[in-house]
């Protein structure tokens, strides 16, 4: 929630975040003062998260954490019911996990998430020159001056990004150019649903025989073939390298700044980042 | 609840070395197990632990914005002998991503305050500070370290950095010793972009081997900013070069001082009278201060990122684990996220690290005043002022030097010399000195006909 701008900003604070300022102007900072962020977990992820909301200069950060610190990230259901129920209230939701090497993070910034872009100002050609040709065609960019552009996007619930339909015609040929790690985050969350728990090095046998099994069943029930993760994605998606965390952790903070600060256009709606080939990779999920 | 008497086991309550039970499991996840992606020749082992924890010795140069994180990483992934360099106190708007800082810490040495921070967060973890600048020191103290990872600001102070370790590099009959290298990491970060490289001293590209990937320095020239000045910048840079040297606001030979804000205000109402007088809006206070401190935007996620990839690099070297990055990553979230990875490669003849002797071709008429700027503009040397000595009639002579003003002075007139009048001969060696290498470089004199 962003509560009403407290116009006046003092000369510390525009002292203190003078270098970010510089970066996305004073208005985007003051929006981002008066908001109140929810942060669910507190692993790696959370805590580079955490870490970067704060030295944004956000109002309040409110920490929220399962019973025990050690437990798992939240559970696919419990995403789904955040999300749907921050719609009803218009509160934009953010989530991401790290898994090994690998790390999400989803936004759900609702229907009608209005934004501004900083762009070049376009010239009007002058009406009374002579239309000589391709010149004419070309709009003229003045680079000194800029314009805010009004924009807006619209995002889809979690639970319909992840329930794409993959059976029809249209589906099955845009697979080239899905990255795997959606369907790896399937895996993933399916098995933290079944076992409560995330994959632990200490039953690595048995949960990564069980990864196997649940990769067999999630793209079958999506009338996909089990190649498409190979035998060996089970090596690389155990605990949270803290690298990945810090990657995953800074790309998810900023976009956090943008969606509160309403400046520059948001990811939509899903980051991917694969630690092995150093990758980050956006994409869509959902309806067109 | 949790009993009150109880100590915690993060509070060292286990045993001298203070690590509790499954303190280093994720870290002997990478050293004792194989995996698909490991180095070839990696063997896992319970010793490589100890490596790290007990005899590694990494050296951090800055303590800034990458600073911070990289010590937060490297600390969190095991390291524990730790040395940061830097020569900077802190200022208050280091806070938006310098997180090792609190606001009472304002005016501090920033190497002391991190080191103070970081050891009393992490038990056992010794960081060393410096309040200094690298020059301080010399090869005895760099080649204590196994690894060594910058965060720094300046490009003169990289170049000087990356001169530095390729003098400790040592040859036996032509064939480089693999011992005397340490491997620099470099990290470098601007608003929205950043760059990490893995450097192996006389073996991969060096700083100066890419040195012309890095884009010039804005300057204006002077004709638009004396007379058709378009941008709110030309208009600061007029009053900051041309207004404030002639009117002296603040007393004879009073320098513009960009923290003091008195001069700022000065600054910025001049330019915004000469900027109104040429139909041009955007001249604030915050923009002047910007363009006379020349200030670089900067946010804590991207330099997350960058000291992320590095700390990355230096596990990986330390480790002998993994294969390191090859060489050179690139990131920039300005618009979407892009990033990508490619091998620099070695200059041939690189006037740094290639170890071939510089040609410096000129006719015997030629002016010491054009080496000079040759020394100075040529894209490959991009030197800042350098000194020139030669050996001549068996005595060594300083032909010209800027930075003492006496010896300025007093070998200003031999810039209008020529080559021949100065007394070189061909195939003469000359040795150049500048702040943007450690070691003397030698060139070779060619008299053209």
């Amino acid at each position: 929630m962003i509560e009403k701008e407290e116009s006046i900003i003092s000369e510390e604070e525009a002292a203190q975040y003078d270098r970010q300022i510089r970066l996305w102007g004073l208005d985007a900072q003051k929006r981002l003062r008066g908001s109140r962020v929810l942060l669910v977990g507190l692993r790696g992820l959370g805590a580079e998260v955490a870490k970067n909301l704060i030295l944004a200069g956000v109002k309040g950060l409110t920490l929220l954490d399962h019973e025990q610190v050690c437990l798992t990230g939240c559970s696919r259901d419990l995403m789904v019911r955040v999300d749907q129920l921050c719609a009803q209230h218009n509160i934009k939701v953010f989530c991401g996990d790290v898994f090994g090497y690998h790390g999400y993070m989803f936004s759900d910034l609702g229907q009608e998430h209005n934004y501004v872009e900083e762009k070049p100002k376009v010239v009007k050609p002058k009406t009374d020159e002579s239309n000589d040709g391709p010149e004419a065609k070309k709009p003229k960019v003045d680079p000194n001056e800029t314009t805010m552009i009004k924009k807006t996007a619209s995002f889809c619930s979690l639970k319909v990004a992840l329930e794409v339909d993959w059976t029809n015609e249209k589906a099955k040929s845009s697979l080239k150019r899905t990255p795997v790690d959606y369907f790896l985050l399937h895996v993933l969350l399916k098995f933290r649903t079944d076992k409560g728990r995330d994959p632990h090095p200490e039953s690595f046998e048995a949960d990564a025989t069980l990864l196997r099994q649940i990769r067999d069943d999630v793209l079958e029930a999506m009338g996909l073939s089990s190649e498409l993760l190979p035998h060996d994605f089970v090596s690389y998606c155990f605990s949270e390298m803290a690298p990945v965390c810090a990657v995953v952790g800074g790309v998810l903070g900023q976009e956090v700044v943008k969606a509160l600060s309403q400046r520059d256009a948001p990811h939509k709606n899903f980051f991917f980042f694969d630690g092995m080939k150093g990758s980050g990779v956006v994409d869509y999920f959902g309806p067109k | 609840m949790a009993d009150a008497e109880e100590p915690m086991a993060v509070d060292g309550g286990h045993g001298d070395s203070g690590d509790w039970d499954g303190r280093w499991n994720h870290v002997k996840k990478f050293l004792e197990r194989p995996g698909p992606f490991t180095h070839p020749d990696f063997e896992p082992s319970i010793e490589s632990l100890g490596f790290l924890l007990e005899t590694c010795k990494i050296l951090v140069i800055g303590a800034g914005g990458l600073g911070c994180e990289l010590l937060k990483n490297l600390a969190l992934s095991g390291f524990r002998h730790i040395h940061v360099v830097d020569m900077d106190t802190i200022d208050i708007s280091n806070l938006n991503r310098q997180f090792l800082f609190r606001p009472n810490n304002v005016g501090r040495p920033k190497a002391d305050v991190a080191a103070d921070f970081v050891n009393n967060r992490i038990p056992g973890c010794k960081v060393v500070p410096h309040f200094n600048k690298i020059q301080d020191f010399d090869e005895s103290f760099y080649r204590q370290f196994h690894i060594i990872v910058c965060g720094l600001d300046s490009i003169i102070a990289r170049r000087w950095m990356n001169g530095m370790l390729i003098s400790l590099l040592s040859y036996n009959d032509g064939v480089l010793d693999p011992s005397s290298i340490i491997p620099l990491i470099d990290g470098g970060t601007e608003g929205f972009k950043g760059n990490a490289r893995v450097i192996l001293p006389g073996m991969t590209a060096c700083i100066d081997c890419t040195l012309a990937l890095y884009p010039p320095q804005i300057n204006f020239p002077m004709c638009t900013i004396a007379s058709m000045p378009r941008l709110p910048e030309h208009c600061v840079e007029y009053v900051r070069m041309l207004q404030w040297p002639k009117d002296e606001p603040f007393g004879e030979g009073v320098g513009l001082d960009g923290d003091n804000p008195e001069h700022i205000q000065w600054v910025f109402q001049r330019a915004h009278e000469r900027a109104a007088d040429y139909n041009i809006t955007g001249v604030t206070y915050r923009l002047t201060q910007g363009v006379v401190k020349r200030i670089i935007p900067a946010v804590a996620s991207t330099n997350a990122v960058i000291a992320a990839a590095c700390s990355t690099e230096v596990f990986k070297m330390a480790s002998s684990a993994y294969i390191p990055l090859n060489n050179y990553l690139v990131f920039n979230d300005v618009d979407g996220l892009y990033t990508y990875t490619f091998e620099a490669e070695r200059k041939e003849n690189c006037s740094a690290c290639s170890q071939v002797p510089q040609d410096l071709q000129f006719p015997p008429s030629a002016k010491l005043q054009e080496v000079l700027e040759y020394l100075t503009e040529n894209a490959s040397l991009q030197m800042k002022s350098p000194a020139i000595t030669a050996t001549l009639e068996g005595k060594n002579k300083t032909l010209y030097l800027q930075t003492v003003a006496s010896i300025e002075e007093r070998t200003r007139p031999n810039l209008c010399k020529t080559l021949k009048e100065l007394g070189l001969s061909d195939g003469q060696e000359l040795a150049v000195a500048d702040i943007t290498t450690p070691q003397t470089v030698l060139f070779k004199l060619k008299l053209t006909s």
